[in-house]
């Protein structure tokens, strides 16, 4: 009986996502065919493996998943920590008038798409931006940012943390207040400092929402934000060292074919890595804590 | 003493208002290049306040005020409807997903998950979609993709597991169904919760571009975000290959960059005021240890 | 453990139902694909109708034309009800107009044609919605018999040659939309900057070349002098093959191009050509010079356009008769053009701007007779092009095209997208013998030898795009200056680890069975 209720509660997301999400996943083997349109893509030859050849026999191939996995992993990394650290702080802002003024603000950059953020962005640091017409006036010194390659790693995270960190602090800050207060009650009563607090209480406590965020950031962690990595570098070629993933590549290289079957493929090497990556992290989440597991 | 213990709060208002900052600045960037005129950006460089004010950019994009306010009605309709639906339906299968006695707890965790690693690609979607299930130009096909997003089911979830089990437990002694459980015990315990994930998906519903483009050219059911993609788009295709153009359809022709601005902030605005409204769900006292008591 | 294998299972699960769903779909999915595979049956079936039918005895259908421009234009809707009432009246059909915004085609086109969907006409060319792509994949019909039938008055009005550049594996697939074909790019400067300089533009009308570009040193320089952004301005895909005298083959990021001059029709890379790099040696002393304003243009992949006072020499686009005078309005200020170099007649320029008819057409015979009404009927292409007489556009007394009252509620400005061009209504402004001049000067070009053969880039499109990754990386610095001569060398060594000697060799071998098949 319980199990039937549980189950027609689930019934309608079940159903969402079985039309949406699986239907249409039958197409994963676009990515062993060699698609035209006379058979139609579900009739079209097989190819085998030669719709992956393009990608892992380019000199790049190296470079952009290493840049891929570098980036998010500083992301999922520092991005995490900045986003707990900004909750807990807005937790012990006192004011509801600031409160809600922080978290509104924090919240503007999120609302922009990529496009307005690499226009956001020139409009300070490009050649007749603010902080370079600033640097140039006040401190004498011209500094390129476009052709300067060292300074791009810590940009891109910069300007990914700016824009999500409002978002993700949400998260935790609502996972905060979900916290009974039943427990900083009796922590004030045995005179537990405010820091003590937060190391005892409210981290252990956020532990299984920081986990399951981190899983479900790390099954992507072969992918990466088109946007930011596309438009804020403004496409210039001396950069592409170290601002080129495995999406931008992929654009990039076949934007001018257009082949369905060559991306699909370089997809599903995404996706499968990811799964491997997400099959392990669950498993050690899991060992940590059975209440951190995905599934 | 007293000293020390104001000290913290100092810093941690130090450090708020330097970023609060970081966030303003760039939108007043974007909202004086908007104001300005083209020429004056050329000849000063970008300034946070606009030389003289210039209004041509928004002329130029409420030229068809009825086009905009038309686009404006669909993103508030699929936002609004789209996120009502979708947070009860998301929270249902949270709930069940939540409970750590249900039988197929893991089963449809995984499936759940499972689908935000692997799709099948565009070009099924579409023939699904458009020669299946007959969606194209409809209103529909904006809202229902987005219904049950695995991220968002996945994160209620871990929030309505923090709801202790001993509740659920004493409401079953006295005989209550799931159903009743959910909606009189769950609901307001997860109020924190879904108020996160409505935010969430009111977003998603606002900012999306991407089923409008692949599904929609009827002129009367695009929305807001579509239209300023659309703008963004073609530049950047004009811009990219204007010199395989046939001559005539030069880069002239194009918004200037202070109407791509207006835009930006008109499509956005209306989502900067919405958060307040949500903020009133994230108050202390929710807790699980109110309702017991 | 016992748990691992609990996941798998429901992978496995999962995986079941998906491709169970999926022959489901493919079920369905490969019969509408296969019906409008055989249109021939349906014209043997039916007595040959001809252009001049009489309308009552068609009976009615629906058309689905897609094409790309500045859309959505406010009142389209008002326009294209027009433009029904003189379709059903003439051929009876009503078309279903989908006009999609230049950002959105590629995609839209790529979906639809993947997915199969019956649509009947869509505009295609070498720069977007690929031609010899869509040809190869199967996804136009031939159209020879259809055009002999149903649309011999555009048929005959196209030269020959022009036809023959439309041709894949012997057959024609596209509807030339005629206009300028002869491509060359033009050198543009402002004619205020012109005068000031005392620049005499016309002494170097189709002179321009890697040789001869450093006679307009001094006058760039003169520019730059007093405004350092008038930059001098142009682009590998700008200059084109044309410039350095060579044909490309697949597009100037792609490496591979025949020299005009060379009538072995040998395929060579064209970065390696001694006038590519001594171009790039030019540009690379001119940004030294700093004539380039490269600092400020790195970033900026396409130039904003500039006013009077800050836009000086460019080369790019087409040069055609009348372009100077199209251009001014567009900028804002008067612009003095001229042809860089002289005119060549290439596949690529003749396939620029075509009409195609869908595999899933159900009335192919209906499109191609819309087709030929839109190449025909004056009133309805200038409708269709610019809008209702007397609101969107007007004509004056000597019969020259100005703007209308309500100019902004309709101007899609595409009159080279719907069909020959030729019969759009004057500018005012322009020369009344415009059209006259441009098909003059197409048939006096010089015929490319490569003419009627093209290129399937299937067997080499995991080199192409590799290629085109590292044009991409390298080229807007090249473009500018930026590079120095070590870089250079490093895009050519970059090229070839990815490819481009594949791709050339691919390109030779198919160029020499072209010629063996020719004899």
């Amino acid at each position: 009986m319980k199990h039937l209720q549980l189950s027609i509660l689930a019934l309608p997301a079940f159903l969402l996502i079985f039309i949406f999400s699986y239907i249409p996943m039958s197409g994963i083997f676009i990515a062993f065919k060699n698609i035209n349109f006379v058979d139609g893509i579900f009739h079209s030859p097989w190819a085998g493996f030669d719709n992956f050849k393009f990608f892992f026999t380019s000199d790049d191939a190296w470079l952009v998943v290493r840049n891929t996995l570098l980036y998010n992993v500083v992301f999922i990394v520092v991005g995490t920590i900045i986003a707990v650290l900004f909750a807990v702080l807005l937790n012990e802002v006192l004011s509801v008038r600031l409160l809600k003024f922080y978290q509104t603000v924090f919240f503007f950059p999120y609302f922009f798409s990529w496009v307005i953020v690499a226009f956001m962005a020139y409009s300070f640091i490009g050649p007749y931006g603010i902080v370079t017409t600033f640097l140039e006036k006040q401190i004498h010194t011209s500094f390129d940012f476009y052709t300067t390659t060292w300074v791009w790693p810590i940009l891109l995270t910069l300007i990914n943390i700016w824009k999500g960190v409002g978002y993700v602090s949400i998260i935790f800050y609502a996972g905060i207040m979900g916290i009974s207060q039943e427990y900083f009650e009796a922590a004030a009563i045995d005179g537990a400092t405010k820091f003590q607090m937060i190391r005892k209480i409210t981290i252990p406590l956020l532990m299984p929402l920081i986990s399951i965020m981190t899983l479900l950031s790390v099954g992507k962690i072969f992918y990466s934000d088109f946007g930011l990595f596309y438009f804020v570098p403004r496409e210039v070629g001396q950069l592409y060292p170290v601002t080129q993933v495995i999406d931008t590549y992929v654009y990039r290289a076949l934007k001018v074919s257009g082949d369905i079957g060559m991306s699909a493929a370089v997809g599903l090497f995404q996706s499968v890595m990811g799964f491997i990556v997400v099959l392990a992290s669950n498993y050690i989440a899991g060992k940590v804590d059975e209440e951190n597991k995905i599934f | 003493m007293k000293f020390r213990k104001s000290l913290p709060k100092m810093l941690i208002h130090m450090l708020f208002i330097l970023f609060s900052l970081a966030c303003i600045l760039p939108l007043i960037s974007i909202i004086s290049i908007s104001f300005s005129n083209e020429s004056d950006i050329l000849d000063h460089g970008y300034r946070l306040f606009p030389v003289k004010f210039d209004f041509t950019a928004y002329v130029y994009v409420l030229y068809r005020p009825l086009q905009i306010l038309n686009a404006f009605k669909v993103s508030l309709f699929v936002s609004v409807f789209g996120t009502i639906v979708s947070v009860l339906v998301m929270a249902g299968i949270s709930y069940s997903l939540s409970r750590s006695d249900y039988k197929f707890k893991n089963q449809l965790s995984f499936y759940v998950f499972f689908t935000m690693l692997f799709n099948g690609g565009l070009v099924p979607s579409y023939i699904l979609i458009s020669n299946y299930l007959h969606l194209k130009n409809t209103v529909w096909v904006l809202i229902l993709p987005y219904l049950a997003m695995p991220w968002f089911i996945l994160l209620l979830r871990s929030f309505m597991q923090k709801i202790p089990h001993s509740i659920i437990e004493s409401c079953m002694m006295d005989g209550a169904s799931e159903f009743r459980i959910f909606a009189q015990i769950i609901l307001p315990l997860a109020k924190p919760g879904l108020a996160t994930v409505a935010l969430f998906s009111l977003l998603q519903y606002w900012n999306d571009w991407w089923l409008s483009l692949l599904y929609i050219d009827n002129e009367k059911l695009v929305p807001l975000q579509y239209m300023l993609y659309r703008m963004m788009n073609n530049i950047e295709f004009l811009t990219h290959s204007s010199n395989a153009l046939p001559s005539g359809v030069t880069a002239a022709r194009l918004p200037s960059e202070s109407a791509r601005m207006a835009m930006a902030i008109l499509a956005a605005g209306p989502m900067l005021a919405v958060f307040p409204f949500f903020q009133k769900h994230f108050v202390r006292g929710l807790t699980v240890g109110a309702v017991k008591g | 453990m016992w748990k691992a294998s609990r996941f798998f299972k429901t992978g496995m699960m999962a995986a079941a139902t998906f491709t169970l769903f999926g022959m489901l779909l493919a079920g369905c999915g490969g019969s509408p694909s296969k019906e409008g595979a055989s249109p021939a049956d349906s014209n043997n079936g039916k007595p040959a109708e001809t252009g001049t039918a009489s309308p009552a005895a068609l009976p009615e259908v629906k058309l689905t034309w897609y094409f790309v421009g500045p859309w959505p234009q406010p009142e389209q809707d008002e326009v294209f009800a027009e433009v029904n009432k003189i379709v059903k009246e003439k051929i009876n059909a009503t078309v279903d107009f989908k006009p999609i915004a230049w950002g959105d085609y590629d995609q839209k086109m790529q979906v639809v044609i993947a997915s199969g969907e019956p649509y009947d006409i869509a505009f295609t060319s070498n720069w977007i919605n690929n031609y010899a792509q869509d040809v190869a994949k199967g996804a136009f019909l031939p159209l020879d018999d259809l055009l002999a039938k149903y649309a011999p008055k555009t048929f005959a009005s196209v030269p020959k040659t022009f036809w023959d550049g439309t041709r894949v594996k012997g057959k024609i697939y596209g509807v030339v939309n005629q206009q300028i074909t002869a491509r060359t790019p033009h050198l543009a400067v402002p004619k205020k900057l012109a005068e000031k300089i005392h620049f005499d533009i016309n002494q170097y009308s189709g002179k321009l070349n890697p040789d001869t570009l450093n006679q307009l040193e001094p006058y760039v320089q003169a520019g730059i002098k007093d405004n350092p952004k008038r930059a001098f301005i142009a682009s590998f895909d700008g200059l084109g093959g044309d410039f350095f005298n060579l044909e490309t083959i697949a597009g100037m990021h792609v490496p591979g191009a025949v020299d005009y001059s060379d009538p072995s029709l040998k395929v060579v890379n064209q970065f390696e050509t001694p006038q590519v790099k001594k171009y790039a040696a030019l540009i690379r002393d001119w940004n030294s010079k700093g004539y380039t304003n490269s600092k400020e243009r790195i970033a900026i992949k396409v130039d904003p356009k500039g006013t009077e006072d800050t836009d000086g020499f460019s080369i790019g686009g087409v040069f055609k008769p009348g372009g100077d005078i199209q251009d001014s309005v567009g900028v804002g200020y008067p612009v003095l053009e001229i042809p860089t170099v002289q005119p060549h007649l290439t596949t690529g320029g003749i396939i620029s701007s075509m009409q195609a008819i869908s595999r899933t057409s159900k009335n192919p015979e209906r499109a191609m007779m819309l087709l030929e009404l839109m190449n025909t009927d004056q009133e309805l292409y200038n409708l269709l092009n610019f809008g209702i007489k007397g609101k969107h556009f007007d004509l004056d007394a000597d019969g020259f095209k100005v703007t209308g009252p309500d100019a902004q509620g309709y101007n899609p400005n595409v009159p080279w997208m719907f069909a020959t061009n030729y019969m759009a209504y004057i500018d005012k402004g322009m020369p009344k013998t415009v059209w006259e001049d441009t098909k003059k000067l197409n048939a006096d070009a010089t015929p490319s030898n490569l003419i009627g053969f093209s290129f399937d880039p299937e067997p080499v499109k995991a080199e192409i795009g590799k290629t085109s990754a590292v044009f991409d990386e390298y080229s807007h610095a090249i473009e500018l200056g930026v590079s120095d001569e070590a870089k250079y060398n490093e895009f050519l060594n970059k090229l070839k680890a990815a490819g481009s000697d594949k791709i050339i060799e691919e390109m030779q071998k198919q160029i020499d069975a072209w010629k063996a098949s020719k004899k």
